[in-house]
Formats: structure tokens, sequence, C-alpha cells
């Protein structure tokens, strides 16, 4: 540096660079040194996998410190060596001062960051066996995705900013860096608290995690720079401290005000999941998320309006009472509002009053959310997951708990309640893994009884929309050495069966009520050409008759409560993707509606809710006219 | 902005939390001087200094220097005022010729030749890291510095603190010989009151945060007197002099440390009954003690 010739800035530049570069060569050296000390301590782990290890360590326990380093001396590095004042005497303004210093430690930071990353990344390609040759393969995205980069990056700016601040009054760097570290993990400990109760969108969480913690960074970097620009500030204590404290505190509470609105989910923005259609027709709950991770449940009028969301992120499967009074589901939310491990059991007026808890610490599904099925008294709610059955009352305490791995029903599925919502009804293959099973279970007794037995192959799948409760109960079962079905009905009361039908459709069944069996007889011609016939059963008087007989496979059958209107899904032939949705009248007229809806179930006599399951939306269907209508999104 | 003042100090007060370091201070420093500040350890010269350079900002009161408002053209102040803390610190890792360049970055005014000079007079060796110097030429750098940017204002606190008298001499006349050739104010602080008597031509005097004697320092010297009044009998109870520093009592005397001495007070200590009165000169160290032991001194500059 020659004398006169350089300009306060860069002069102030290069003292930094000087006092400041020690880091830079620490970074080296660590990110040489790392791969031999995690080699002395990890026998019998390959060295490539080391290197990996490696940058999982400089990202998470180097990378920090660096920033510490620069950020602590940047400011308490001066007034740590009594220097402040030869500084702060010189013709240059506070404010130079300070943004050359703060911004030569972030280039030293980012410098001694990428460098060690850099050669990190040199020693995985040389330990990968091909040398430097392997370095041109080397994807830092596979290692490091672009989120979880920008997540480091972001966390380690709050982390300088954090540092910087404090190394504006302290005097001493250790101190200052040791008050960063602890203000920016709380700072990130208490915003990412928030951001988990704020059930931000999915879409949104990028944008607003740049947005907060680059932002929360600025305001305190502004801070450090309000405090470094008043005569006095530097190097005092006890005052400084209280309102950096205060400072960081209202910045981590920040998002509550800042991101409120992004809170709630509108169906607008939703992928719709299942839904629950209330006994009267009027109102359908609907599990609604913005992605896998945030399902909510949404509750509205059947035609979509007055849409309003009922419970929190992390809930799902709404299941409405057959008074109408509650609504249970399933939750898999913890007290933090983070995703819990275990599943919860809830129930919430539809109102969303009184939400409380049911029935906690049940064992969750691998690939899917158990469903909750209420007694057609409304007074008990059963759910099944993680081979384990749960009974509890609808309004509070009593829970009742089968590990049913430890009972006859091991492997069981829930299937519903019987009429006089005594008995939960359990569906399984046979004892051997053949055949099929019904049991009953009394939860006031907690007894079990085997209710029927079948050493046929047991063809019954799940309803859509399970009758309030079970006085006959229809199964399918598989002939011996054909694909055709025959239907039964057994007595939920003595396990009686009769045979009500040979050659159905699987997965046809439907009892619009109780007292009603509705079906389809699948018939094959010569020509290979299919047919379904709908027919429908009086349970009381064994009274049948057709409804229509439509062209191709009837896969779900939906019978409207006044037994005049149906809806089907079938699968015709020569079409091999997606399902024909058509509306079809007791006069056999059938209306085809666009592919892909499945019945919700009827809110009227002539009114359908269906749901997309290839477009993820939610529709009326005007079964007068055939008419179907989306309401959601 | 041109003013006559070097400095002009206007109801300084500094608080620390509840403690009044400095008590509504007024000084006025005209151009061309050098204006001593004595005090004892903790008397409020250094905070005054530290407000005056902006390092500190005042609890109350106003303060310019040539003109300029210390915390509002804090920067042009700066580019115009050289400081030369008690005890300076320098980035130890830097050789003597990188922190004078480093310095002369940040002044206009920057005066290499001159620089050079002064290190060449002052011996000082360019190519030694700070670390390895005795603080007595870790003094001279300071100096240097302050003085190879042409200040219009010098301000020294303590400055030859802790300097052997070789080097204090040596610091001392090369002032002198800089600033007071080219019409420069220096205001400097110190404790070691036999070199302020040698340099300054004007004097404050604090204490316990309050000035209690400004004035030119031969007016200092000429007002200020012992008086030895000899009286008959036992010297009267109370004395109600103006100007009255201190009393000391014996059987048949009375010795008196005045301010504002001259003829009419003379007349007075006689109207007190004294038979026989004699003033004895005081040196500034006399007057400085004697000033600080009587709590306070009214020889106020009034120019």
């Amino acid at each position: 540096m020659s004398a006169t010739t350089t300009s306060p800035v860069r002069a102030i530049a290069w003292k930094e660079w000087r006092e400041q570069r020690p880091v830079l060569l620490m970074g080296v050296l660590l990110s040489a040194l790392l791969p031999l000390f995690l080699a002395a301590g990890s026998a019998g782990v390959e060295l490539s996998d080391l290197a990996d290890v490696q940058l999982v360590v400089l990202a998470c326990l180097v990378s920090p410190t660096f920033v510490l380093a620069t950020g602590a001396a940047t400011l308490a590095g001066e007034a740590g060596q009594g220097t402040f004042d030869f500084l702060l005497t010189r013709p240059v303004s506070r404010r130079t001062l300070w943004l050359v210093k703060v911004s030569m430690g972030a280039a030293v930071s980012l410098s001694a960051v990428v460098l060690s990353f850099m050669v990190a990344l040199l020693l995985s390609g040389l330990a990968g066996g091909s040398g430097f040759a392997s370095l041109s393969e080397f994807d830092l995205l596979e290692k490091f995705d672009g989120l979880v980069t920008g997540m480091i990056a972001l966390i380690l700016v709050v982390v300088y900013a954090a540092t910087v601040f404090f190394s504006t009054f302290l005097a001493r760097p250790i101190t200052a860096a040791g008050a960063g570290l602890t203000a920016s993990a709380m700072i990130l400990a208490v915003t990412f608290f928030f951001w988990s109760r704020l059930d931000l969108d999915p879409g949104s969480v990028v944008v607003f995690l740049i947005g907060h913690l680059a932002g929360i960074s600025l305001v305190i970097l502004a801070a450090s720079l309000a405090l470094f620009c008043r005569p006095g500030a530097v190097a005092t204590r006890r005052g400084p401290i209280v309102a950096g404290l205060a400072i960081l505190a209202s910045l981590a509470l920040s998002p509550v005000v800042a991101v409120g609105w992004l809170t709630q989910l509108s169906a607008e923005a939703a992928q719709l999941e299942t839904a629950s259609l209330s006994p009267t027709g009027g109102a359908i709950a609907v599990t609604a998320s913005r992605d896998l991770n945030s399902p909510r449940v949404l509750l509205m009028r059947a035609d979509g309006s007055e849409e309003g969301q009922l419970t929190p992120r992390l809930t799902m499967n709404p299941a409405f009472s057959p008074d109408g009074m509650w609504i249970a589901y399933v939750s898999r939310r913890s007290w933090l509002g983070l995703a819990a491990n275990d599943l919860s059991l809830r129930a919430v007026r539809p109102d969303g009053r009184e939400d409380h808890l049911i029935a906690e610490g049940i064992p969750p599904e691998e690939y899917w959310s158990p469903f909750p099925i209420i007694s057609p008294d409304s007074a008990r709610v059963a759910v099944v997951s993680g081979g384990h059955l749960i009974v509890g009352s609808i309004d509070g305490p009593g829970v009742v708990e089968v590990d049913l791995d430890r009972t006859p029903s091991k492997g069981a599925a829930l299937l519903g309640w019987t009429q006089d919502s005594r008995h939960v009804l359990m569906q399984s293959r046979g004892r051997d893994g053949e055949g099929a099973l019904i049991l009953t279970f009394d939860p006031d007794a907690q007894t079990w009884r085997t209710l029927w037995e079948s050493e046929r192959y047991f063809g019954l799948s799940g309803w859509y929309d399970p009758p309030e409760g079970y006085a006959m109960i229809p199964v399918v079962l598989e002939k011996e050495d054909v694909e055709e079905w025959d239907l039964f009905l057994v007595s939920a009361k003595d396990g009686s069966e009769i045979k009500i039908a040979e050659g159905v459709c699987r997965g046809s069944v439907h009892m619009p009520d109780p007292g009603t069996l509705a079906w389809a007889d699948c018939r094959e011609d010569d020509g290979g050409a299919q047919t379904s016939r709908i027919r429908m059963r009086d349970l009381a008087i064994g009274a049948e008759r057709d409804m229509a007989v439509l062209a191709g496979k009837i896969v779900r059958l939906s019978v409207s409560p006044s037994m005049d209107r149906a809806f089907v899904s079938r699968r015709l032939a020569g079409k091999n993707e997606g399902l024909t949705s058509s509306l079809v009248g007791s006069g056999g007229s059938a209306t085809d509606l666009p592919d892909g809806w499945i019945a919700i179930g009827w809110p009227g006599p002539s009114r359908l809710l269906v749901v997309s399951y290839l477009e993820d939306r939610i529709a009326v269907v005007d079964a007068m006219t055939g008419t179907l209508r989306p309401i959601l999104p | 902005m041109t003013s006559e003042h070097g400095i002009l100090i206007e109801g300084f007060t500094r608080r620390f939390g509840r403690r009044i370091a400095v008590d509504d201070v007024s000084l006025q420093v005209p151009r061309g001087s050098i204006f001593g500040l004595l005090g004892r350890n903790g008397a409020g010269k250094s905070t005054t200094i530290r407000a005056l350079m902006n390092l500190i900002s005042p609890s109350a009161g106003r303060m310019t220097l040539l003109g300029l408002d210390s915390v509002k053209d804090a920067l042009r102040v700066r580019q115009r005022v050289a400081y030369v803390p008690e005890e300076p610190k320098y980035y130890d890792w830097m050789t003597v010729e990188e922190i004078l360049s480093f310095n002369a970055s940040f002044y206009e005014s920057w005066d290499a030749d001159h620089a050079a000079t002064l290190v060449k007079r002052l011996e000082v060796p360019r190519g030694r890291r700070l670390r390895e110097l005795s603080l007595g030429t870790r003094a001279k750098v300071g100096l240097t510095m302050a003085l190879g940017a042409r200040p219009e204002l010098l301000i020294l606190d303590d400055p030859t603190s802790g300097l052997d008298a070789v080097v204090r001499q040596e610091f001392l006349e090369t002032i002198i010989a800089n600033v007071q050739a080219e019409g420069g104010t220096v205001f400097f602080s110190s404790h070691l009151i036999h070199e302020m008597e040698r340099v300054a031509d004007r004097v404050a005097i604090m204490d316990r945060g309050r000035i209690v004697a400004c004035a030119p320092l031969d007016r200092l010297k000429a007002e200020t007197k012992k008086v030895r009044a000899v009286y008959p009998e036992a010297p009267p109870d109370r004395f109600t002099l103006p100007g009255l520093l201190r009393v000391e009592r014996e059987p048949h005397q009375a010795v008196l440390t005045l301010s504002g001495c001259g003829p009419a007070m003379m007349q007075e200590v006689r109207g007190t009954g004294a038979e026989a009165v004699e003033v004895l000169d005081l040196s500034l160290e006399e007057i400085f003690i004697e000033t600080v032991k009587g709590g306070g001194s009214h020889v106020r500059d009034n120019d």
C-alpha cells in the first residue's frame, strides 16, 4: 500500500483482509484435515462416504464457525485490541467504517465457506477412486439440493448478523461469538416454531424463508449500524444488551404478524382428498392439503359455499356422526404443531367448537391414514391403525385400545358398527391367511367373537360411504378356480349367511340404507362383450328388481336414497385408461359424464356429490338432468 | 467556517448512569494557543476530550472545534483536528510504514514529505512492526500520524504519560515546533505539571468534573499567591475574603492562598487585623495543589 494513493474504503478493506485472512487458511486446513480425523475414527467406512460426511460436517459445524469468527472479529476484535479510538478518530464516517468492515467480514466468511467446500469436494472427488476425473461428474445438488443449500446459507446469514450485532458493543470477540450463536439459535428455534404453527403454503415457504430470515438479518444488521453510529456505543454493556435482546425477541415474533394471512387454506389452493357428507346432506367435510405434508379439514355447504378451515394442519379424514353433531377426524399433529410420530383421534363440532382429544398415541400406518367410523347412535368412534383398534367415546374420555396382534383379529380391517351400536365389526383373511373372517368386538366387555368364517377368498372391498350400521353384512366371495364373485349377506346378529347372487361385479355392492342392497351382475357373452345389470333387493321382504343394464364392468355403484337413480363408474371394453362415469335413471337411461368421477354421497334425492380422482375436484351432479357442476375448487 | 476559538465548550455535562463525570463545563480555547488542561486522575479531562472527538456524546451542552459542531460536523472536524490519546493502541501487526500509509489514506491534507521528515527526526524505524517498538517510539509514531496530517488543531490526552524524560521533551518540542509555527492550536491534558508549565500559554484546572480555574498561565500565576499575614494575637476564626482558596492557621499568623490577588486584595487582608503581610509566589504545581485542595478557584478567563 503506498501512502496517500488509497481511498479510506480501500485502506479499511485492506486492513480487514489482513486481519481476517487467517480464517481462510483455517478453512482450507480444516477441510483438508477433516477426512484424516474422520477416517481415524471410522474404521471400515468407505473413504468416498467419508467425503460426504465431511461435507455435512462442514455445513453443520465448520461453516458456522467461520461465520462466528469473522462476525465476532469484525467489530469486537477492534474493541478488544483497543484500536477503535484510533479508527474512529480518523476522518471517515462511522457508517462507511461499519459497511466496509461488515462487508469484508461477510466476504471472508463466504470465501472461507466456499473454499472449504471446494477443498472438500476436491477430496471427495479424489476419494471416489477416479481422482480429478470423478470431480467433473460430482453433482453438488445431489448431495445438497437447492433448498438445503439455500437454507444453510440463510442460517449462516442469521448467525453472521447476530454475531455482528453483539460484536458492535461487546469488547471481547469470544463473548460476541457466544452471544451471537445463542441469539441466532434462539431466533432460528423460535422462527421454526412459528413456521410450524403457521401452516405455511408450501409454495410460499421458500419465498417466506428467504424473506423472513433475510429480513431479520437485515434488521439486526441495521440495528448494529444504528448502534455503531451512536457515539459511545462501542464496547459498552448493559443498555445495548437489553436493547439487543428485546430486538431479537421482537424479530423472532415477527412471523406471527407477517404471514398470518398465509395460514388459512382455501379449497382454491388445495388438493382435495377424502370427503364426508353430513347426514342431512347439507354440509361436506373435506380433507384438503397443499401437499401431502399439510392436510387439514375444510367444511362447507354441499354446494361449495361458506367454505372454512375446520381443523389445523396435519389433520385429515373427517367423518360426520349420524346425528350430525360431531365430526371425528385423525390428527398427526404434535402439541408443537409439528408432525408427530403417533396419530390421535379427535372430534369437533361442525361449527369448530369443542375440538377435543379422544385418543392419542395411536400407531400410524405406513402408507395411508386411517378413517374413523362413528357408531349409529353417534356415541362412539372406532379406528384401526398400525395393528391397533381404538374405540373411544365421541364426547371425551373412555378409550379402549386393543393390540390386534394379540387377538383373533390379527391383520383385520375395520368394517363398521352393528346397527345396535354395541359391537365393532372387523373383517380379515381366515386364520391361516386363507378364506375370510368377520369378527365382532364388544368394547364394553372387551370380548371378541367370530361372527362368520369362510374358506373362500374374501372379496369385500371397503365402502366409500358405509351404512350407519349393519344388520346384514354384504360380502363377495371368489368362486373356486374361476374369477367370478358371489354375493352373500351375513347376519350381524348370529353370523348366518344368505346367498344373494352369483357373478356379481366385485366392488359394485352398495347399501343406500341398511334395509336395501344394490349390486351389479357382471356378464360376458360369447364374443367377450361385458355388460353389467344393476339390481336392488329389499332386505325386509326379499323382493328384487332390475334398475338398468349397462355396457362394461361396473366397479363402483352408488344408489340414491330414493332408489330411483344410481351413479356408476365402469370400465368399458377397449378403453384402458380411466373410468367412465354415468348417471343411471330407473328406466335404464344412462347419461355419461366426464371420466374419473366417483360418488361421495347423496345430499338429496336428486343431488349427488362426486369427486374426481383425476382432477382433485368435487362437483355436484343434478340427478334429474345429469348436469355436473364443479364446486371445489 | 472561521472562528476565533479553536475550541468552544458551553455547558458540557456528561453522566454515566447516575454518576456525573463532567458537570456544566464551559471553556474557550483561542486559536493559536497552547492550552493545558490540568486535573487529577478522574477529574473529567479524558471524558471532555473524548466528547470533543465525538467518541462519546454529551449528556448536555455543546462543543465546537474550529467553529464546527463536535457531533453534527464530526467528519469535518476529524479532517482538521488530530488526536493523540493517552495510551494509543495501534495495529501491532503493521509496520511503521504500513500504519503511516494506512493513516495517510484518510487525510486530504496528508503531507508525506512532512511525515517523512518527522520520522527521520524522531528516529522512528520505518520497517519495524509496531509490536516490536518501545512505548516511546510508539508515541512518536502516533505523533507523526497526528502531525503528518497538518492539523489546525491538535488534541492530546496526557500524551507523555509513561514516557521517559528525554522522549517527553522531544515530544513536546516537536509539537511546539510544528503546530505553533503554522498558527495551529494545541489542546492537551496532562498531570505532568512541570511540562505544562513549560509549554502552555493558557491553563484550566479541572477537579471533580468542574473547571475550578481557567486563565492565561501568566495571569494565573500572577493572581494566585500565598499571603502570610502576621497577627498580634490569634488570627481571626473566619476570613471572608473574595478568592480565598485555603487558610492555614498558626498561633500568630495565617497563610492564605488567594486567587485574584492584587493591591486591593492586600488591603483587604490587612483589614483583617494583620500587622504584616508577606506575598509568596506559587509555581503552577503549587497553584494546582492549592486549588484542588481548597475545593475551587475563581480565576476565570473572561477574555
